[in-house]
């Protein structure tokens, strides 16, 4: 579903983001990434979601390579892949319904399709109550909740989440985490990059932990080798 | 679409005075460039109304031949300028004379000998038409064994030509002055729109949205800007020529063609523009 073979992302100044990486993630796996601040897990989802191209080797996604995939394509590719992000990028001017719904229009969902969609998504989040609510009326792990319905609504095969509980609450991570979960049970692949530990600790997944680019770490977690 | 025009109205409302901005200007650089096209339309007309006649003589050898003579009529038969010619033998010439000065006739008594040429007298189209041809022919004609001399307005036909150049040039210059003072603007406005709405572009990239869906609220955006201020530039060159009209009687507005060329050609502009800058600012 997902793979890198021999991947190296060099940004400007020489400054090596990722290094040789091989990786394969499977159909309906759940994977966390860790690793300190710039070891390279913004940059490895985004070569994943082709908001980045690799410096050299490849990265392989839903069948489509990095290596020949052309720029008209990757919409198309990024409409099965749902991403999620710390600072949960909700429109300001538009309500939970509308934010949901967003993600629907801008690709051309008939609109009868979309109230259905967006209330499923919306439901499933446990947020089909606050729907008429702007984002300024919701706690922090609410908001991650409908930045997360927003990338589940086009029910998408790989759902990648940078640090989705990095600003909220425990109780809201408690929440966030158990909608992953639920989400990857029924069939998405999930890869979420996250700096807690504790998290990690708790859930028995696989564990990619990168540090200066390198993956240093890749399979469950044993005691000391993180 | 209908995702594309309520975007293009939250443009259109979010940055009022923007949008203001960049209409007005289209209307103000389109006004100018109209006003000189209007000049330009009357300048023709007063040019084709009020051209002396254009006449072209040319005067033969005496000791011209048959073949040269033939041969003079074939170049004339052949150059577009020439309307329509006749030959004047120097016994017309010498009876057209002689009728002009029928008061004096005491004048050619004297004359033992006929002393006019005959001569080839040629009736021109319109100078401005094609005085190149006209200049040309004149030239081609001098070069010809059994020609004397070619005698037409040629100072008049420069000036009309070099009047006519001019204005051209200045609209020409003045078109592509203002076509790039409209692009710059337009191109401002989009910038500011751009970056007005970059979280939703993000979001748009992010969930699989084509760069083609996430262009066109902007393209239509200049779009209607550049058709507002076609439409507007129309209207002030109406008042503009209703005004005039009022002191100088003659003067001609070129109608809907005008109103149609305006608004279309500020649609472009406006498209043009926000096109260029939408690849410029997007990065989508």
């Amino acid at each position: 579903m997902i793979e890198f073979r021999r991947v190296h992302k060099i940004y400007e100044k020489n400054w090596a983001a990722l290094k040789n990486i091989n990786l394969k993630i499977n159909k309906g796996e759940f994977a966390f990434l860790v690793g300190p601040t710039g070891a390279g897990k913004t940059t490895l989802l985004k070569l994943i979601f082709m908001d980045e191209s690799p410096t050299s080797g490849e990265v392989i996604v839903l069948g489509h390579s990095s290596a020949d995939i052309k720029s008209k394509e990757i919409p198309y590719l990024r409409r099965k892949i749902g991403v999620v992000f710390q600072d949960f990028k909700l429109l300001s001017d538009r309500n939970c319904f509308d934010n949901v719904a967003f993600s629907l229009e801008v690709t051309g969902t008939p609109g009868r399709i979309i109230k259905k969609r967006v209330l499923q998504a919306l439901t499933q989040t446990r947020l089909s109550h606050k729907r008429n609510c702007y984002p300024f009326q919701l706690s922090g792990g609410e908001h991650q909740r409908v930045a997360i319905a927003r990338a589940i609504v086009r029910e998408p095969s790989i759902l990648l989440a940078d640090e989705p509980t990095g600003n909220i609450d425990p109780e809201g991570t408690e929440e966030v985490l158990e909608l992953l979960r639920n989400i990857n049970a029924s069939g998405t692949a999930v890869v979420m990059a996250t700096h807690s530990l504790a998290t990690v600790e708790k859930y028995h997944y696989r564990v990619i932990r990168l540090d200066q680019g390198e993956i240093k770490h890749n399979g469950l977690l044993t005691e000391g080798n993180l | 679409m209908v995702y594309s025009l309520r975007e293009t109205y939250k443009n259109f409302v979010m940055r009022k005075s923007t949008n203001v901005a960049a209409v007005s200007t289209i209307t103000a650089s389109l006004f100018v460039l109209s006003l000189f096209l209007l000049g330009t339309i009357n300048l023709l007309k007063i040019i084709r109304d009020f051209h002396p006649k254009m006449d072209m003589t040319v005067f033969l050898k005496d000791n011209m031949n048959l073949k040269e003579r033939r041969e003079i009529e074939e170049l004339i038969e052949s150059r577009a300028a020439v309307k329509h010619y006749e030959y004047i033998s120097k016994e017309q010439a010498l009876d057209e004379f002689k009728s002009e000065l029928a008061d004096t006739p005491e004048l050619f008594e004297a004359l033992d000998v006929n002393p006019l040429p005959s001569s080839f007298r040629i009736e021109l189209n319109q100078p401005h038409s094609n005085p190149d041809e006209l200049i040309a022919l004149a030239s081609a004609l001098e070069r010809m064994d059994g020609v004397e001399e070619v005698k037409y307005s040629e100072r008049l036909v420069t000036q009309l030509q070099r009047l006519f150049s001019g204005a051209i040039l200045i609209d020409i210059i003045l078109g592509i002055s203002l076509c790039l003072a409209t692009f710059y603007v337009v191109g401002n406005t989009i910038k500011l729109l751009v970056y007005a709405r970059r979280d939703a572009i993000e979001i748009m990239k992010l969930v699989g949205a084509t760069d083609a869906f996430i262009r066109r609220p902007f393209l239509i955006v200049g779009l209607i800007q550049g058709a507002l201020g076609g439409g507007f530039a129309a209207t002030l060159l109406y008042v503009f020529y209703l005004a005039v009209k009022m002191k100088i009687s003659g003067i001609v507005f070129p109608g809907m063609e005008m109103v149609a060329g305006l608004i279309g050609f500020g649609s472009i502009l406006g498209l043009l523009g926000s096109l260029i800058s939408v690849r410029k600012f997007l990065k989508v």
